[in-house]
Parts: structure tokens; C-alpha cells; sequence
């Protein structure tokens, strides 16, 4: 194996596994995460000999995980119709939802607008300090507050009403 | 740390599960290969690695490949191209030399100006194709034009196969649309459908949804014909792949500007065309700002024809704009440096608040690509608030946009700098339903200085910090002015 195939076969078990995961958490679809994760490692790692700090490869590696993930988002419109009007065959062979897998805190951080929910994933599972966060996501620091503010009233508030059921 | 956080925290923990190590199937490194090779990382380096792969592959080519790990190199033959660089599961490409193509004679044919020259040749799960252009008229009537000879079966040479071809003329790129397309070669060989034509100059990336539940993959451009204004593409989708979508790509984020249902097999017709829906007015431009220099204050124009650009996100349940309430409405519109901003005005959900809503607005930078937002009523734990400001810092370093919201309390905001004169800015009112006014501004990124929110009394309520809002930690006074 050469040195080239070593180093990139080191990075793709060092990394893409907690890619796929941040992934998972920024889509809710297991599949798509794996495939974004890898769209993402194959980008970054295409670019691994210009990036200006090859040490810093998982954060740019998250960064581009985070902006296919955004770009899948911007696009679930055109997705959503193109899926409607799927052959439903295709689609039954998808893994039955099961409700029980989803807590009510995921259910409703999936129905969170994006950036509120990228904001949360970063902040809550990548343990990102609220800078790193505002620069992944192109807002300020104030903004990026006032996204895991607005997202943790709306995560309350759908406790509470579980609470009182 | 609060109960809240702390449930969210488990419930993501949970969620993603202990990260597994995942081996590198082998599609991936021949991707990143080839994506070297594209940024021109090492040439030499990476045609020994084609060879040594080649080496090891060559037996098993044509064999049939394990799903989404294709042991087919199409590499192999010493001739690589990014239209080798497919979705897994779609049909292998391999491109040959263009210099052995099979090329189809346009002479005899009065109105053809240039070419045909091959954008691309070779074969795809075998059968045998020809993508070529050619310009038809001179000057301002000069349209350029792809043909498409394929595809053959293996058995047969390429030019038994149909020919079909496309002008940028007919719907018209980019005068009417930003991409247009056609369906070719589904007669011969109805498992494969070649899609090619063109995109407008605004278009910067090219995407075809994978298929299934993959995700959006990137089409590449091909190279243009001298004088044309549109540039060519190419694809050979799976059987269950995607619409195609057109983006104008920003910084950090992209643009879409049209989409359009692909041509897919078994199509048994020889050409296929489906409409295409232009989702970015023409008139609406996507330029990037002009260059400023640093510690000028950027240029701002308001108004102008074209449509303002209002931002709409998706969950994952399909809902559009989730939580908020009525409709995004433009409010105000222009340009800062030459690139379009839009300020949008709407009420989100927000319990706790008057009526359960709080204004909103969203500032979105067609050219830069990024958007700040600002909610009234957005403070943990929640208190009412009279002044809210987003500012977004833009990576091309150039200026910083600002947008606000104010309460019906407040009469007028001003803005006084670190080392200059206190000016008032101007408030723009919120579209009906909305209790609040709105401002914009674009600054330098080193200005210095606060908002201050007065009520019709003149007296102080709320002021805002620029640096806070960058974030400088608190310590360094930064309201001092």
C-alpha cells in the first residue's frame, strides 16, 4: 500500500464513522448521512494537499459535512416532490418506522427549522463553543445565541407538554 | 446545566450512537483519486496509483460489483475524466481517448460554423457513445449545439447507434431559462438514457439527486466552444435517480435557480425532454459584491427590478418555513456593493410571547450567500424585548450586514459610533400582522460603536453592542464610545 493510500485509508477510519454521526444527527436518515459523510470525506480528502492546515482535517471535514448537510435542506423541496410521486415498491423497502426508537426531544429537534437544529447538534453533540458554531453556520455569535435560545423554548416547551400528558 | 440541556444531550448521544470505525470501500478512494487529479494535486502520483489499481483490478473488470463497491476501474485504460466520477450505483462511465472517437460528419450541413468537436467519448456498462458540439450561425446568431451519437451495444460500432442532438436555442439558455436538457439513446440500449445540454453562465454547480434516499451529486461542467455563452453537460443516470437542479454556488452556500424531472430508463423513445421549472427569476441577479476596500463603508442601493429573494427551509417533515407564522413577506430590497439583499419580515411561534408570536426578520445577501436573522422576543429566560439585531460577518471580509427589529415602543434607533457622529437609522415598517418596525445596515467590519433604542420621549430602553454582537467576550467595554 502506498504512503498516499495508508494516509487516507488512516483518516477514513479515524473520521468518517463521527461524520456519519454528525450527519445522522443533522438529517435524521441514517442512509443519507452515510452517503453525505462520504461525499464529504471524498471533497475534503480530494483537497488534502491544499488545505492550508492538513492538522485541522475534522474540522474541515465537520465544515463540509455541515454545509452538504445545509445544502440537502435548502433542496428538500424539489426532494419532497420528487419523492411523492416515487414508486411506492421502491420506497416500501425502506425499514418500517418504528416510533418507539425516537424520543420526544429528537422528535422534536427533527422539526426544527435548520439552522436552530444545526445549531443544537453543534452546540450539544459536537461540544462546540458558540464561535466555532456561528463560523460553520456564516452568523454571528449573537445570532447563534439567539438560534440555541429560540430552539431550547421550542425543545421546553415540547417537554413540558409531555409532561403534562 | 439545565434539565432541557441536559435531555438534549442524551437525546443526541443516543441518536448518533458509539461512532463506528467504517473501512474505506474502494469507490471512495477512487473518487478522492480522481478529485485529486482535478485539483492537480500530483498527476504523476496519481496515474502510478491508476496503474497500480488497474493491476490489481484487472481481472476481475466487467464482473458484476458488489453494491456501491465497483471493482470496474475506469481509470484502467490510462484516460480518466471527472464524468467517470458517478453516484454509486449509477452506470459505470469510462472515457477513452477523444483522439479514437467515433466522430459523425457535419459536412454538407450550410448553417454549421464550428466543430463538431468530442466532449466526451467511450462507453457506459458497454454500450459504445459519441458526445460532441458544434455551432450553428455566426456572431449575435450563433447557437451553439451538442449531438449524441450512442449508445451501441458492445457487439455493435458506435455510429449504428441514433444520433440526437440539442441547440441552446430551443428553449432558449440563457435568454429563458438557466439550463435546458434533452434525453438521447434509450432505442438501441433502453437500460441506459444519456441527459446533455446546457447551463447559463449563473449556474456554477450542477446537481442530480443519486437516487432512492441518496443524496444530491454534482454534475460537471464540460468545456465550451469559442464564442458560446452557455457550457455543456452529461450524465447517465441510474434507473431510479433524481430531478436535476441548477445552483448559482455562493460563499458557503448555493443558489437555486431552476429544476427540472431527468430523462431515466427504460425510455424506448429516442429523445426524451421534460420541463424545466425556473425557480430564480432571470431578471433577479446573483452577482458577488464588488471589492471594497478595507474600513470603507460598503455602497447600499434600495430598490431596483428585480425581484427581492425570499430564503424558505425545510424539516424533516416536508413542512416549509416551520414556526412561522402567515408568510415571509419582502420588506425591503437592493444592493450592497453590487450584490442583491432582501430584508423579510414575519411572525415566528413563540410561546410566552404577546399573542404567542414575535416579529422576525431575516437579511439574506444573494452574493455572499449568507443570511442573519433577528427575534424580538429570543432571550433564555424569556423577557420582553425592545431591540434585536443579527449581524453576520461575511467571509469574503468585506463588510458586515446588520438587520434589526424593534417594538412598537420604541419611536427611533440610533446608531452611535466609536469615533464618529451619532446618525439615526432609518426604520422600515413591518408588513401587515407584524407589530414592529425594521432596520438594515451595512458596515465595516473594525466600526465600533452600539444601537441605541428611543422611546417618544427621547429616553434610552434598550441599546445593543456592535462588538457584542460579534461576540467579543465581556471585559473590554465594548458599549464604551
Amino acid at each position: 500500500m502506498t504512503d498516499q493510500r495508508r494516509t487516507l485509508t488512516v483518516l477514513y477510519e479515524q473520521h468518517v464513522g463521527r461524520a456519519t454521526a454528525l450527519a445522522r444527527l443533522l438529517t435524521g436518515d441514517e442512509h443519507v448521512a452515510e452517503d453525505l459523510a462520504q461525499e464529504a470525506f471524498i471533497r475534503t480528502a480530494g483537497r488534502l494537499a491544499h488545505l492550508r492546515q492538513p492538522d485541522a482535517f475534522p474540522a474541515y471535514l465537520r465544515r463540509t459535512v455541515v454545509n452538504l448537510c445545509h445544502a440537502r435542506f435548502r433542496r428538500q423541496r424539489v426532494e419532497h416532490d420528487w419523492l411523492r410521486r416515487q414508486d411506492r415498491r421502491e420506497l416500501a423497502s425502506d425499514p418500517p418506522f418504528n416510533p418507539d426508537e425516537r424520543t420526544i426531544v429528537w422528535n422534536a429537534i427533527e422539526s426544527l427549522p435548520w439552522r436552530q437544529r444545526a445549531a443544537i447538534v453543534l452546540r450539544y453533540y459536537e461540544d462546540l463553543p458558540h464561535s466555532e458554531i456561528a463560523e460553520l453556520l456564516g452568523c454571528s455569535v449573537k445570532a447563534t445565541e439567539s438560534l440555541i435560545s429560540r430552539a431550547i423554548t421550542t425543545l421546553r416547551d415540547a417537554m413540558t407538554q409531555e409532561d403534562v400528558r | 446545566m439545565s434539565r432541557t440541556e441536559d435531555e438534549i444531550r442524551k437525546a443526541l448521544a443516543e441518536r448518533a450512537g458509539s461512532p463506528p470505525v467504517i473501512t474505506m470501500p474502494r469507490w471512495v478512494q477512487r473518487r478522492v483519486r480522481l478529485r485529486q487529479a482535478a485539483f492537480g494535486a500530483g498527476l504523476g502520483t496519481v496515474a502510478a496509483l491508476a496503474i497500480a489499481i488497474a493491476v490489481l483490478v484487472s481481472g476481475t473488470a466487467r464482473m458484476s460489483r458488489p453494491d456501491s463497491t465497483p471493482a470496474f476501474d475506469p481509470a484502467a485504460d490510462g484516460y480518466s475524466s471527472p464524468l467517470e466520477d458517478v453516484p454509486p450505483r449509477w452506470p459505470t462511465v469510462d472515457i477513452h481517448d477523444p483522439a479514437s472517437a467515433y466522430v459523425p460528419s457535419l459536412v454538407g450541413e450550410k448553417d454549421v460554423t464550428d466543430g463538431p468537436v468530442v466532449l466526451a467519448s467511450g462507453t457506459v456498462e458497454g454500450g459504445s457513445f459519441t458526445l460532441y458540439a458544434y455551432t450553428l450561425g455566426r456572431g449575435a446568431d450563433a447557437t451553439p449545439c451538442l449531438g449524441f451519437v450512442g449508445f451501441a451495444p458492445a457487439s455493435r460500432a458506435t455510429k449504428s447507434a441514433p444520433d440526437v442532438s440539442t441547440c441552446a436555442n430551443e428553449p432558449a439558455v440563457p435568454q429563458g431559462q438557466d439550463v435546458a436538457f434533452i434525453g438521447g439513446g434509450g432505442a438501441k440500449v433502453p437500460s441506459l438514457e444519456a441527459n446533455f445540454g446546457f447551463v447559463s453562465d449563473r449556474v456554477d454547480v450542477t446537481y442530480v439527486w443519486g437516487g432512492g434516499r441518496l443524496g444530491m451529486f454534482e454534475i460537471p461542467q464540460l468545456s465550451r466552444l469559442d464564442g458560446w455563452n452557455v457550457s455543456p453537460f452529461f450524465f447517465v443516470p441510474a434507473a431510479n435517480a433524481g430531478p436535476l437542479e441548477v445552483d448559482a454556488r455562493l460563499h458557503g452556500a448555493v443558489l437555486e435557480l431552476a429544476h427540472a424531472d431527468i430523462c431515466l430508463p427504460p425510455e424506448v423513445a429516442e429523445t426524451c425532454r421534460t420541463e424545466v421549472v425556473q425557480d430564480h427569476p432571470l431578471t433577479s441577479p446573483v452577482d458577488v459584491p464588488v471589492p471594497l476596500t478595507p474600513g470603507d463603508w460598503p455602497e447600499v442601493t434600495f430598490g431596483g427590478k428585480f425581484e427581492p429573494y425570499v430564503d424558505h427551509e425545510a424539516n424533516d417533515n416536508g413542512v416549509v418555513d416551520p414556526g412561522v407564522v402567515g408568510e415571509k413577506t419582502p420588506i425591503a430590497y437592493g444592493t450592497v456593493q453590487g450584490a442583491p439583499w432582501s430584508l423579510v419580515a414575519y411572525n415566528i411561534r413563540y410561546p410566552g410571547a404577546p399573542g404567542d408570536v414575535s416579529p422576525a426578520g431575516d437579511l439574506f445577501i444573494t452574493g455572499v450567500g449568507g443570511s442573519t436573522g433577528a427575534t424580538l422576543f429570543d432571550t433564555t429566560p424569556w423577557t420582553p424585548s425592545d431591540l434585536s439585531a443579527g449581524r453576520m460577518h461575511g467571509d469574503d471580509d468585506q463588510f458586515d450586514s446588520i438587520d434589526g427589529v424593534v417594538s412598537s415602543r420604541v419611536d427611533a434607533v440610533r446608531l452611535e459610533l466609536a469615533d464618529g457622529p451619532a446618525q439615526d437609522v432609518p426604520l422600515i415598517p413591518g408588513p401587515a400582522g407584524v407589530d414592529a418596525r425594521y432596520f438594515v445596515l451595512f458596515i465595516p467590519h473594525e466600526v465600533e460603536g452600539r444601537f441605541v433604542a428611543l422611546d417618544a420621549a427621547g429616553q434610552e430602553i434598550e441599546q445593543m453592542c456592535l462588538r457584542d454582537m460579534m461576540g467579543v467576550p465581556p471585559g473590554g467595554d465594548p458599549c464604551e464610545v
